[in-house]
């Protein structure tokens, strides 16, 4: 794998269910750059977490991936066999999860999970082993390695266990970390903290970074992509910037709005979006935002808009104007 | 005139394993409330918030202090009724607070049947709490593991409401729901609250929702309350350093133009003496008399009161 490429290639990533006609997630192509962090924002349940795993991981029984090209750190994965995905998984990729406490083992303490990882990816022992253990744990900012490496997860904060976990994903210097609501059972001081961490790692090492959430201020704040889904596609992807600024697809447009910010206070409601949104695998020939959408016509529920556009894409027939 | 609620140096300890000195979860609480007045209770998890409400309800004992309503000792364990379902909590964890094996029509009705509510009336009050709650007549069959968790949540809101409650203490009402649910979930707390003389205790970490909901707020950090103020005043001129850090963490698209850009408290360990302003070990403006003298509340105008021994000016350290 050269320096250079991207942390992440995605064309066409297709996840099937057993017995369902049609895909839960559908023909989704990103790419998250070097040092680069992508925000998959969306709500529950639209296929963010099945989109992360359906690109890499071994999904659950009776779940089926195709994808055109998944390229990560350079290296085409589809078509390769088990053992050596789990090889490259194992040099390339990083995970953390939204509840730290279920992925840590609660009877073994900090020193030993990270050494166990270190053990099997570095081959490492004794001395150097616990050396490089408390490095990684200074490299997540936690004060006083020696000591964490010594207490049990439940002996630590809901922050310091997520720091931990960040740390086994980093032991191995992947150059893709997948982050799937890692924040949200944390409160906001300390969500802030975690995810300029994050940041501060991915510049550090160019590691690039897929951020699963349903905060779109924390992506507004740490990502420089955003990636929208709904209903098992991508609706919008776009710089941050950009995006932000001007999000052209409607449901973007109203996750934005419907955000509790300081300066909604004295609003007299809050606009959320009506109804709810539908399964991936319900959604045919039409748009699938279509029953929830202000500027819904005729042609919106006959056909599925194209992702379309150059940097900035964006899928639906009538989007918002650019400001 | 007095106030509708009135806290009084509320504690609670939990009394430590093998006989060594108790935890003070909660100490020195004061706030008063308003009837139909909507008070935010803020603060970083751990800090005490879900440990004060259960108190308030009686879910746990309080060690020390009083609760009174319309001037009368309500206080928890004291032998009295108490408040005797006046004041209703809904919980964070809506799915674990109820009963899997019931349908959520007998989940909702259940409360009626201790108001002495027959057979018919129940089921017939049910339905329309559901439907104040926003919800379609037909999940009243379902359990709970076949709806939504945003229905979940609106279920235990309905539950709740059937007991006619004075009080509602809502233990983060929207954490886990996406935003366009939290956004309905935070219109239909305000629709509920309308004319109704309905007061609500809003406990989130989300200062969004509680500024948008509440008109006072209170900051409670390691078990007290180191600010408490119009919400207006807290926003855009916070006192206490723990509050303008609060701020300053909200994401820039949250905060907009509010509050001081101060730099985040670091995440390190708490370590204050046992007499000492317990946020010295991160503030950065403590001085020697932070790390021997606590701070008590202190209250200032307009009813904003804070426990800092140096407060940030009034007016806000500017943009
Ligand atoms: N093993 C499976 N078999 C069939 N359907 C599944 C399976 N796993 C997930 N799904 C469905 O696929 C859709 C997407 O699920 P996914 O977990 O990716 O959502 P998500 O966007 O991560 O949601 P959340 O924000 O709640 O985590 C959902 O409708 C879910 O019920
Ligand atoms: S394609 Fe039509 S229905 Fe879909 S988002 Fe655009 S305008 Fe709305
Ligand atoms: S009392 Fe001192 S240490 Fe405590 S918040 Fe105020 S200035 Fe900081
Ligand atoms: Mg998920």
């Amino acid at each position: 794998m050269s320096a250079q490429d991207p942390a992440l290639v995605v064309e066409g990533l297709t996840v099937r269910a057993q017995g369902l006609a049609h895909p839960l997630v559908h023909d989704v192509s990103f790419t998250v750059g070097r040092g680069e962090i992508a925000a998959l924002v969306g709500e529950s349940g639209c296929g963010k977490t099945l989109t992360a795993s359906g690109l890499l991981g071994p999904l659950a029984a009776g779940l089926q991936r195709t994808a055109r090209v998944i390229r990560l750190a350079g290296n085409e994965i589809t078509g390769l066999s088990e053992g050596a995905l789990r090889t490259l998984r194992g040099r390339a990729l990083g995970m953390v999860f939204q509840n730290p406490m279920s992925a840590l083992n609660p009877s073994l303490t900090l020193g030993e999970q990270i050494g166990e990882v270190l053990r099997v990816h570095t081959g490492a022992r004794g001395a150097p082993l616990e050396r490089e253990a408390a490095r990684l744990l200074a490299c997540v900012e936690i004060p006083d390695p020696e000591r964490a490496l010594a207490s049990y997860p439940h002996q630590l904060s809901g922050g310091m266990r997520q720091r931990a976990l960040l740390a086994i994903a980093i032991a191995c210097a992947p150059r893709l970390l997948i982050a799937d609501e890692p924040t949200t059972a944390l409160d906001v001081l300390v969500q802030s903290q975690i995810l300029a961490l994050i940041a501060r790692l991915g510049a550090q090492t160019g590691m690039g970074v897929l951020f699963i959430t349903h905060n779109l201020a924390l992506a507004a704040q740490y990502a420089d992509t955003v990636l929208v889904m709904y209903a098992g596609r991508l609706v919008e992807a776009a710089p941050a910037q950009a995006f932000f600024q001007g999000p052209r697809h409607p449901y973007s447009r109203a996750l934005l709005a419907a955000l509790p910010t300081l300066a909604a206070r004295t609003a007299h409601r809050l606009p959320d979006i009506p109804g709810e949104a539908p399964a991936a695998h319900a959604i045919v020939n039409a748009c699938a935002f279509a029953a929830r959408c202000p500027r819904a016509d005729a042609v919106c529920r006959s056909q599925v808009p194209p992702l379309s556009g150059d940097t900035h894409r964006f899928a639906c027939f009538h989007p918002e104007e650019s400001s | 005139m007095r106030p509708w609620l009135e806290v009084t140096g509320l504690g609670v300890d939990f009394p430590k394993a093998r006989g060594r000195r108790a935890l003070a979860a909660v100490s020195d609480v004061d706030f008063t409330l308003a009837r139909g007045e909507t008070l935010g209770l803020v603060g970083e998890s751990g800090s005490g918030k879900s440990t004060l409400a259960r108190a308030l309800v009686g879910l746990i004992p309080p060690t020390r202090g009083q609760v009174r309503l319309d001037g009368v000792d309500v206080t928890p364990g004291k032998g009295q009724d108490g408040a005797r379902g006046r004041l209703q909590m809904v919980f964070q964890d809506a799915e674990g607070a109820m009963n899997p094996r019931l349908r959520v029509g007998a989940i909702v009705a259940e409360p009626l049947r201790w108001r002495g509510m027959g057979r018919s009336a129940r089921a017939h009050e049910a339905e329309t709490l559901l439907a104040r709650v926003g919800l379609p007549r037909d999940l009243m069959t379902r359990f709970p593991r076949e709806i939504s968790g945003g229905q979940r949540q609106r279920v235990a809101l309905a539950r709740a409401m059937a007991t006619a409650p004075e009080l509602l203490i809502l233990d983060e009402p929207t954490s886990g729901l996406d935003v366009s649910l939290q956004a309905r979930t935070l219109n239909l707390l305000r629709a509920l609250q309308e004319g109704s003389g309905l007061s609500y205790l809003l406990i989130s970490h989300d200062l969004g929702s509680v500024a948008y909901l509440a008109a006072r707020i209170a900051v409670m950090y390691l078990g007290r309350l180191v600010e408490t103020a119009p919400t207006e005043a807290l926003i855009t001129s916070p006192r206490h350093p723990y509050t303008a850090a609060l701020l300053a963490a909200l994401p820039p698209l949250v905060r907009g133009a509010h509050g001081p850009v101060a730099a985040a408290r670091p995440d390190k360990a708490a370590g204050a003496g046992p007499g000492g302003c317990a946020y010295q070990p991160h503030c950065p403006y403590a001085q020697a008399r932070c790390h021997t003298h606590r701070p008590p509340l202190t209250p200032g105008r307009p009813a904003h009161a804070v426990a800092c021994h140096y407060p940030l000016p009034p007016g806000g350290p500017g943009p």
